[in-house]
């Protein structure tokens, strides 16, 4: 629009054209899941959809038109967390290795072997999470040897007991998958925003007689903050919206808050999973139990929605603000 | 003169020898204590039975450490009080081990924590900050010294993560392999009824259904394949159009809202597309359109709709996923041309459509087959858009036949009717190997592809 106006014709309207076409599927997708959550918030109201209380055929006593997401929300921050404190420093030590860390080239070959495992498809670690549950958290997380009475005579214990032993979802070892997945796509956009940063800066800072580690610390990593701002943005993306892990590993219920609250090691199922289960009825290849259920599942797409938008916001926000901030 | 300086000499001489043995072991062993405690914590990791090494080996830190403390005074005349420190952390852990009940609850915690926990945590702590010490001491304290001596902090997570990965999928493979035969591979799975003519003495023969069961895997693997063509081939168009676009035409507000776009159909929750599919495939049944997105079944006896939604709904809807990928491919791709190349095409008198087709694209071709591989790997492994829609394939694989892939085979598995658990949990693993080799596969073609390319139509 820079004052010559050009004549759509030829490959530019058929750029425009089929630009269009993901464009519009966008809009309708959106809209919708806008209008198929409508039922929800006219009928069940917000009061209802943000209490703690979410009532399913497992949960006792069965109400129908209980949907409380509260819990869901909770579950949703807490395995966000998780996987984030476990991605987050594994790649960040992986994107220094493979740039300012390097021994002899060795870090060069980290590059194509994340993109490598950044193909591997989430159901696998799904599939393959039964081996870190018997391998990590079966035998530190549940007294598997000790033996059944003893162990629920310990103090302490949770009050729901029976969601202990037997059952073995938990938000940490959903949250241990999930960072697994993020990582590969986490740590190649950290490792460009550190090889992004001007060999000037950090030439400066090593001819002023910094050691290497110093400059990292002092000169690149803050000059690469926006990048690695972005690379998070991404992690916490890809965290809420994963489903499969998440059902797997964490199941598809959330009745009530954890206690305490960030207790990680009871099975609070994040919005997207129970949105999912709402939709199949808590039953294979099933179908919604309650009129009402299908429109709060998508009213819970939409809650999921409307947090990647914030997400994304809160990332730009923050990457405007570095920039200012380590302007270059 | 003579014995006595003899003596001293030999002494003086011994001392020195002494010294510069003592300059080298102490640092070694403190290195191969901090190795020891970073490997027994991995080892921790599914041992409990290990646990009594733990507060041997922070023992040994502990004393290791102290004679670094020392050593250090000896060589620099300097106290580092940060080797004190970790001396002091060292007995702290052990103290902590001590005090720490052997099984951990309390406060309502889901869960019986095992004192190894801690003691993993505890080794790690110290162990790495260890080794950090004894290399800055075993190079001379010197700056570089002080660049080196990070190694460890940063190696440590590394070597751990890519251990994980390589140990998860080894598993997969050792599961895997047995299950996977010519057999599975290329029978179908079969649980439907047929119709078979019967004959019955004296009388017309009569149709009657009879149970046709197989086991096998075929049909997911075409499936898997089919998914993968159709969805490469919808957003081939779309994807490629888009990154043209966006790099060459775009400008102002309409070419953001565009990037937006592009960029939230990638950061949405697979679960709002499965929906969208879900919503799609529910929409059409009933109408005309059924036989696009619902599609129909012979089940023995008539024709009727689907349990969920064809092969076209779900690449329709994965094209969503996909084209993004493609488009941030061309973009990259437009992006990289040297503006001399579009300038010496347009000074020759080529038109901007010219220079399009025959400059702009096929520089970017490196970068769109890249996209279209990836993306077809990213179809073969998605699974929550087919969550609500995919079948078990009982019905052939075909554009409008009922949607199924290996990806939701291996949740259908663990999820599924027991009658297929039942059958099929033996070769879960197996669909699991192929599935990750067909995606890692693609995106090791794809790896290798654009460097090919990238040298053939670049020339670097």
């Amino acid at each position: 629009m820079n004052g010559q106006t050009k004549i759509l014709k030829g490959s530019r309207l058929a750029a425009l054209l089929l630009t269009l076409v993901p464009l519009l599927m966008f809009l309708a997708v959106v809209s919708n899941l806008v209008y198929a959550s409508l039922p929800a918030l006219t009928q069940a109201g917000l009061p209802v959809l943000f209490s703690t209380v979410f009532s399913t055929i497992f949960s006792g006593t069965y109400v129908e038109g209980q949907y409380g997401l509260t819990p869901s929300l909770w579950g949703t921050f807490l395995l966000l967390i998780t996987a984030l404190l476990i991605a987050f420093p594994v790649s960040l030590a992986m994107a220094i290795f493979a740039t300012e860390f390097s021994v002899r080239g060795v870090g060069q070959a980290i590059e194509p072997v994340l993109a490598l495992f950044s193909g591997i498809p989430p159901i696998l670690y799904g599939l393959l999470s039964v081996f870190v549950l018997t391998a990590f958290i079966q035998p530190k997380f549940t007294g598997m040897d000790l033996p059944d009475p003893l162990l629920r005579s310990m103090p302490g214990l949770s009050p729901a007991i029976y969601v202990l032993l037997p059952r073995n979802n938990s938000i940490l070892l959903g949250g241990i998958m999930i960072g697994l997945l993020i990582i590969p796509f986490m740590a190649p956009l950290m490792l460009d925003a550190i090889r992004s940063v001007p060999q000037s800066m950090k030439e400066a800072s090593l001819a002023l007689g910094a050691t290497r580690w110093h400059t990292l610390g002092h000169v690149t990593l803050p000059a690469a903050l926006s990048g690695i701002a972005a690379a998070l943005s991404l992690g916490a993306l890809k965290t809420i919206g994963e489903v499969v892990i998440a059902a797997w590993t964490i199941g598809y219920i959330a009745n009530g808050l954890p206690v305490p609250l960030f207790d990680i090691l009871e099975d609070k199922a994040p919005l997207a999973s129970a949105a999912a289960g709402l939709m199949s009825g808590l039953i294979p290849g099933g179908s919604p139990r309650h009129p009402l259920d299908g429109s709060v599942a998508y009213f819970s797409g939409l809650l999921l929605l409307l947090m990647a938008f914030a997400i994304m916001g809160a990332v730009s926000l923050a990457q405007r603000y570095l920039r200012r901030r380590f302007a270059r | 003169m003579s014995a006595e300086s003899t003596q001293r000499r030999a002494i003086r001489l011994a001392g020195f020898s002494l010294g510069s043995l003592v300059d080298w072991i102490v640092p070694l062993v403190n290195l191969a204590a901090g190795l020891a405690a970073v490997i027994l914590a991995s080892l921790l990791t599914g041992n409990n039975d290990l646990e009594q090494y733990v507060i041997l080996l922070l023992g040994g830190m502990c004393v290791t450490l102290q004679l670094l403390f020392l050593d250090i005074y000896r060589k620099r005349k300097t106290w580092d009080i940060k080797v004190g420190l970790l001396a002091l952390l060292a007995l702290g852990f052990i103290a902590a081990l001590y005090w720490i009940p052997k099984y951990l609850t309390g406060w309502q915690i889901n869960g019986v924590i095992h004192q190894s926990l801690f003691g993993m945590i505890f080794l790690l702590a110290a162990g790495i900050p260890t080794m950090s010490v004894a290399l800055y001491d075993l190079l001379g304290a010197t700056p570089s010294a002080e660049d080196v001596s990070r190694y460890p902090l940063i190696l440590t997570p590394v070597a751990l993560a890519l251990a994980v990965y390589l140990l998860l999928i080894s598993q997969l493979v050792i599961q895997g392999r047995p299950g996977l035969s010519w057999e599975i591979i290329s029978k179908p799975y079969l649980n439907y009824s047929v119709p078979v003519k019967i004959m019955i003495a004296g009388d017309w023969p009569k149709w009657s259904a009879a149970l046709q069961e197989g086991v096998g895997i075929r049909n997911q693997i075409l499936g898997t394949g089919l998914l993968m063509l159709m969805t490469s081939l919808i957003s081939l168009p779309f994807g490629v159009g888009a990154g043209v676009f966006l790099s060459e035409y775009a400008r102002g507000g309409f070419g953001n809202f565009t990037r937006f776009v592009i960029t939230s159909l990638r950061s949405i929750s697979m679960l709002i597309l499965g929906f969208t599919a879900l919503s799609l495939v529910k929409a059409s049944s009933g109408t005309p359109l059924a036989f696009l997105f619902k599609g129909y079944q012979f089940d023995g006896f008539v024709w009727r709709e689907n349990q969920g939604g064809t092969f076209f709904a779900a690449s329709l809807v994965i094209s969503l996923l996909v084209i993004p990928v493609i488009c941030r491919a061309t973009e990259e791709g437009c992006r990289s041309l040297p503006n001399e190349l579009r300038e010496g095409s347009l000074a020759l008198g080529g038109s901007e459509e010219t220079t399009l087709w025959r400059i702009v694209l096929p520089w970017s071709l490196a970068n769109i087959v890249t996209g279209v591989l990836l993306g077809c790997a990213e179809a073969a492994g998605d699974m929550a858009i087919l969550m609500f829609i995919a079948g078990r394939g009982d019905y052939g694989v075909g554009p409008f036949k009922q949607v199924t892939s290996l990806a939701y085979m291996v949740f259908d598995i663990w999820f599924g009717e027991k009658s297929f658990h039942d059958t099929m949990s033996p070769y879960q693993f197996s669909a699991g190997l192929i599935l990750i080799t067909m995606t890692v596969g693609l995106g090791l073609i794809a790896l290798l592809l654009k460097r090919w390319l990238a040298l053939r139509h670049r020339g670097r």
